[in-house]
Formats: structure tokens, sequence, C-alpha cells
């Protein structure tokens, strides 16, 4: 329930700043993912496509992302309500009919190509709106910290993991 | 290792949330929100007075043999909002404490008596009472001694060296962090809280004592509201986290908020307190951080050995209090998912920064805010379902502050001998020369989500003094118009400290909470 209030929130400040009214496809109803409390079948084929996007130049394989996914998920899953709300916000961004026509695109972000998601990336880290900085904060943050929270990700960077202690006596 | 947990060999009186079944009145003499440094403090000390003390925390008690770490458990568990709390137009991240021990539990374990000026500041510019030097002298003293703050007596590590190095070839003046910490192992994992009961946190010092006094602790429970009658509070509302459907009513001769300078306002106005000062969760200090990163030519490992031991206070006493902004220098502790984060990139530009770890070194600039009338703090909201947030707007005086810091920290990292320096900052590049920095830096747009910037301390919003005009709470933290409710952490600070503020909070709180009179 938090997408329906928050989409409205959203959808005053967007549409606000875009100057222009939208509306969302009944297609992109919300079907639960199975498993998944938080993300929905749409927002995982989003991140699917996003993350090899982010992650390019690590040694990430692509049978490896549904654990990014997955991470993502846990990570939302201890939020606050409101935080968790800020993130379906987010999400929402990309399920948001405008952004794709600003960006001359038709179809959804899940079947954008490497390149375009690139640009729309690129576009917004320096963009002139905070919405759109904090949207690349947000994602590139959420993707980024799943990765490198995973101990395989540590010894392409030169991290040893924290070392070994013996704990047997302190308890 | 000598540590032995005193949660494991004691019977303490703990609070179970989750099996409890429904819910109940109770009393106490004391209530108190929050088991950070300022509401540790008091427990200790009222329980120790004889008086009865429910202490109350909204995160949950982690032990110390729970510690293993890593940054995936530490987060979700120890920080608020996972350590990924915000500012209100998400410009600055906050960190902050949410456990049994709060900020104690996961911060670097630097130790600073509350500066001179500062104290003199609070007298002279709010009328604070009682604050003198050499009145305050003796409480740091006890606290130093109650959480053995001391010289660290081990080199720095890489890290600090480099901050250390630079400074000492620009002849600028540099210090040794003194520490919190007892056989400490220097391991560097400070932040993911102490896995060998080294670090001198309240969860090994204060809240064990108070409990093994009498006091009673009830972990993962949230302050709801506080309910007043007739201009006193009368009893707190809590629920369980893992029973959010459950109420108990604590009723109390005395309610003291230490629930951190965002929580604290909040609970007063979820609660509607009187606010005739219009003050309440006004005046936010937060010490805004930015950073700066260095790629050196020899390995860093910024992720082992103690985090901070090495600071600079140049720039803090060469600018006069009210004038230009001044900074503190100190650097951070860098673990994997702290550095993929701060990196605001993606793809190959994001990786070939991240395949530099190990030679990658990073200065922290405070922000001294506060002290002028471009910086007069931020303010705690309320969301819509009742939990706080914080807005706070970076001024032209601020963000002049912020470019002062990283040129003055680039010119130190590259005194030290780094190969690059990169402001972080989106449209930086790095830099090879201090020459090319130099200009580089003065062309940043200063612009929140383009500048990181960060923020470990929040302080204000519950400010003392006298004039009730002026303040919420008088000299020794109890509330102006409500008589028998006391805040004692470091929303009472009327600026910023000006440094690291957990040995602020800790002796303010045993001086006030020394002062209360017996029930």
């Amino acid at each position: 329930m938090i997408y329906r209030r928050t989409f409205f929130k959203l959808g005053f400040s967007a549409a606000f700043i875009l100057g222009g009214a939208y509306s969302i496809s009944k297609s992109l109803e919300f079907e639960s993912m199975s498993g998944f409390k938080f993300l929905d079948k749409s927002d995982a084929a989003t991140l699917n496509a996003f993350i090899p996007v982010i992650l390019e130049g690590t040694e990430l394989k692509k049978k490896e992302i549904p654990e990014v996914i997955q991470n993502i998920e846990e990570a939302i899953s201890g939020l606050s309500p409101s935080v968790q709300g800020e993130i379906g916000e987010l999400l929402l961004l990309f399920k948001w009919r405008p952004l794709r026509w600003s960006t001359g695109r038709n179809s959804p972000w899940s079947e954008a190509s490497f390149e375009e998601i690139d640009s729309l990336l690129v576009s917004w880290a320096n963009h002139n709106l905070e919405l759109y900085r904090s949207a690349y904060s947000a994602l590139c943050e959420l993707v980024n910290a799943s990765y490198y929270s995973m101990e395989r990700s540590w010894p392409t960077i030169g991290y040893p993991g924290p070392p070994e202690l013996d704990r047997e006596e302190s308890l | 290792m000598s540590f032995k947990d005193p949660f494991l060999k004691e019977n303490f009186k703990i609070w179970d949330g989750a099996s409890l079944k429904k819910g109940f009145v109770d009393h106490y003499d004391v209530v108190i929100i929050g088991s950070g440094a300022g509401g540790a403090m008091a427990a200790k000390v009222l329980s120790e007075k004889g008086q009865s003390v429910l202490l109350v925390e909204e995160g949950p008690l982690m032990l110390t043999h729970e510690f293993d770490m890593k940054e995936s458990t530490a987060y979700p568990s120890l920080y608020q909002e996972s350590a990924a709390r915000l500012t209100k137009d998400k410009g600055i991240k906050i960190l902050q404490g949410r456990n049994v021990g709060g900020g104690t539990t996961i911060n670097w374990t630097s130790s600073f008596r509350t500066p001179e000026r500062t104290l003199n500041w609070w007298r002279e510019a709010y009328g604070v009472k009682g604050i003198e030097p050499e009145l305050m002298k003796p409480f740091f003293e006890v606290v130093e001694k109650k959480l053995g703050i001391k010289e660290w007596e081990v080199p720095p590590n890489e890290n600090n060296e480099v901050l250390s190095r630079g400074l000492r070839n620009l002849g600028l003046s540099q210090g040794m962090i003194k520490r919190n910490v007892k056989d400490c192992h220097n391991l560097g994992y400070c932040g993911t809280g102490c896995p060998v009961g080294a670090k001198q946190s309240t969860l090994v010092t204060l809240i064990p004592e108070a409990l093994r006094a009498g006091a009673t602790l009830a972990p993962s429970f949230y302050c709801e509201r506080i309910v007043f009658e007739k201009e006193m509070a009368k009893e707190v509302h809590l629920t369980p986290k893992k029973n959010p459907q459950l109420r108990f009513k604590i009723k109390a001769k005395r309610i003291i908020l230490a629930a951190g300078a965002i929580g604290t306002p909040s609970v007063l106005m979820r609660s509607d307190a009187v606010d005739p000062s219009s003050l309440l969760g006004k005046r936010t200090t937060i010490h805004p951080v930015c950073l700066s990163g260095a790629l050196m030519n020899e390995d860093v490992e910024a992720w082992q050995g103690a985090p901070q031991t090495i600071y600079s206070d140049h720039f803090l006493d060469s600018r006069p209090l009210s004038e230009k902004m001044g900074f503190k220098l100190e650097v951070g502790p860098i673990h994997p998912v702290i550095l993929a984060t701060v990196i605001e990139k993606h793809g190959e530009k994001h990786q070939a920064i991240m395949k530099q770890y190990p030679k990658f070194q990073a200065v922290l600039a405070l922000l001294r805010d506060g002290f002028h009338e471009q910086s007069v703090g931020g303010e705690v909201y309320l969301k819509e379902d009742g939990s706080p947030g914080l807005d706070y707007k970076m001024t032209p005086y601020l963000w002049k502050g912020v470019q002062d810091a990283w040129l003055a920290s680039a010119e130190i990292q590259f005194a030290a001998g780094a190969k690059k320096v990169w402001p972080i900052h989106r449209e930086a590049p790095f830099y090879s020369s201090w020459k090319e920095a130099k200009s580089g830096i003065l062309n940043l747009p200063l612009e929140i989500l383009k500048a990181k910037l960060v923020s470990a301390h929040v302080m204000g919003g519950a400010p003392m003094g006298e004039d009730p005009k002026n303040s919420v709470v008088n000299s020794y933290g109890q509330h102006h118009q409500i008589e028998n409710l006391y805040i004692m952490d470091g929303s009472i600070f009327p600026t910023s400290v000006a440094t690291n503020p957990m040995e602020s909070i800790l002796a303010f709180s045993l001086r006030n909470s020394m002062a209360m009179k017996a029930l």
C-alpha cells in the first residue's frame, strides 16, 4: 500500500517539475514477485537491466544478478516504512511514462539496451534537478552496497575481509 | 582476550518485547529514553543513587560476540535507517547509532573534551550557567577515568599517518586523538561494533553498571509519546518493535530524554509538548563533513588499525568562531561498502576507483556549524508515520567552508606524497598536482547531490540556557516548562561542539544527573 500513497506524492512533485500531466498504465499493476515483500516483478526486471550497467567493470557474473537483487530486497525490508516509501517512489520513476517519453522510449526500461541505460544514468548523475541526482545516488548506492557486501567481491578489490578472531575465551 | 561480557555472566533485568503477550502498566522513579552516551550515564548515576530506573532503547541489544565486523550485519542492526538516513533534500547522509549503547557502540572512539572556546561561547551568547572550563574539568576527568580515555600509544595506521605527514610537511598543527579503549587489538572495526569488548562503549561499561545497580533495560522498544498532565510528564507510552500492536504505559516521577538530537525532539513533537520558545527541534547542528580522497603510491589499507588517531585543529584555531567557517581535520576508516557508496559513480568509472581500494586514503573535514548568522542549523520534522527527519540546508557560508576544506585537504594530501587527489564531488576529476587541484576545486559547483556530504554528529534541537525565550531546557538539562522532564543528550548543545561530541555528552549527562535533586 506504500506504493499507492507515495505514487501520488511523487506524482505531484514530478508532475509539477515537468509541467505536465501523466498517467500510469494499468498493465503495470504491481504483481508480487515470489518471495519478495517489497520489490515486484517489474522492479526486479528493471534492476535486472540496470545492475549490469552499474556494476560494469566488476567481476559480477550474469547468474549472480538475482543474488544482488535479493540483497537489495533484504536491505529495503530492513528500512522504516517512510524510507521504504521513498525507495518505492524511486522505483516508480521507472514505471513512469513521461520519463520514458522524455528519453524517446516506448518500451519498459527492463528492455532497454546497455547504452540506453548508461546514458540515462549519466544524464541523471549531474542533472539540473535534485530529484534525478538523488535518484541516481539512491539507485547506485543500493546496487553498489549490495554487491560490495558480498564476500565474493572482496578479493577483486584487494580487501582481505575481517581478521579471524578466537572468541572461545571470551564466551 | 580478557573481555568477559557481563551480559553473559550476570542476571540483568531485561524486557523481551518479542515474548510479551500483552501490554501492561508499570511504575518507575525514572524512565530514560535512549541508551547512548547521555542515557546510559544518567541510568548509572541515578540507579546507583537508589532510584528505580527503566532504560529504554529503540534499537536491539547486540552483544560483543555477535559483532562480526561485517558491514552487512552492522548497518541494518546497529545504525538508524541502516546507516542510510538522509536529510530532507537528500543532500547529506547522517550516521547515527540505534542499538543498546547508541553511538558509543559504533563510533570510532575519538574522545575530546568540549573545547573551552565552545563552553565560553555557550556562556556568553546563550547565558548557560555553571560551565566555566574549570567547573567542567572534574566531570571530564571522571568520564576519562571511567571510560579509559587516554593517549593512544600505538603508531597511527597509514591512513592517519598520511594526514600527519602532510600536516608536518606544511608546518600545520596536529594532535593525537585520545581513545576510550582498554586492551584494544588495533583491528580497525570500531564502526561495526568492537568484537573484542575493548572499546569502552556504554554497552560494556555504564549500562552493565546501571543494571547491576538494579536498573531495567528495555531494548527494541519505541517511545511513541509522553503523556502530560498539568505541565508535568505523567507517563511514557512504549511499543515493542517486535510486537507493535502492544502498548506499555510506564508511569514515572521523572522522564529523561536521551534519544539523540533527532529522536529527542521528535518524541516531544509527537507528544504535543509545550514549546513557548518555538525552538524545539530547531538549531540542529550536524558538523557537516566533506571528504577528500587520495591515491597513494604505497598501500594504505585504510580498513585496518585504530580508525582515528590524528587530528588537526589548525583551521579551527586560526579562524575566530563567528567569522570564517572553521573545520577540524581527521580521517575515517574505509570499509568496502563505505567506499562503494561514497563514490557516486557507476560502471567502469566506479570500479576504476574501487580497484585502487588498498591505496585509497581519505581526509574528512568536520565543519563547525551553529556559530554564525549564516549557519543557524537545521530543523527536525515529523514524517507522515510519525518518524523523524531532519531538514538541513547548506548556505553559501557553509559551502565556502566546504571549498576551503577541500583545498586544505588536497594540499595536505599532496604534501604527504599523494599521487592523485579527488575532492569527493561528482564532477571532480582526480588531480595530479596541488597546482591543478587548487584551480580545479575553485570551479567545482557547490551543490548538494554533487558534493558528497555526511554527518556523524547530530546536536541541538533542545538548547540549554537560562532564558526560556531562547532555550528549551535550563543549564542543567531540566525542561523550562515541564518540571519533571530532563534532556540528557547532544540535543542540549546550543551550537555544534566543534569536535567529536561523545565525551561532551557523557560529561554533561554526568554533571546534570548528579545535580538532580533526590526524589
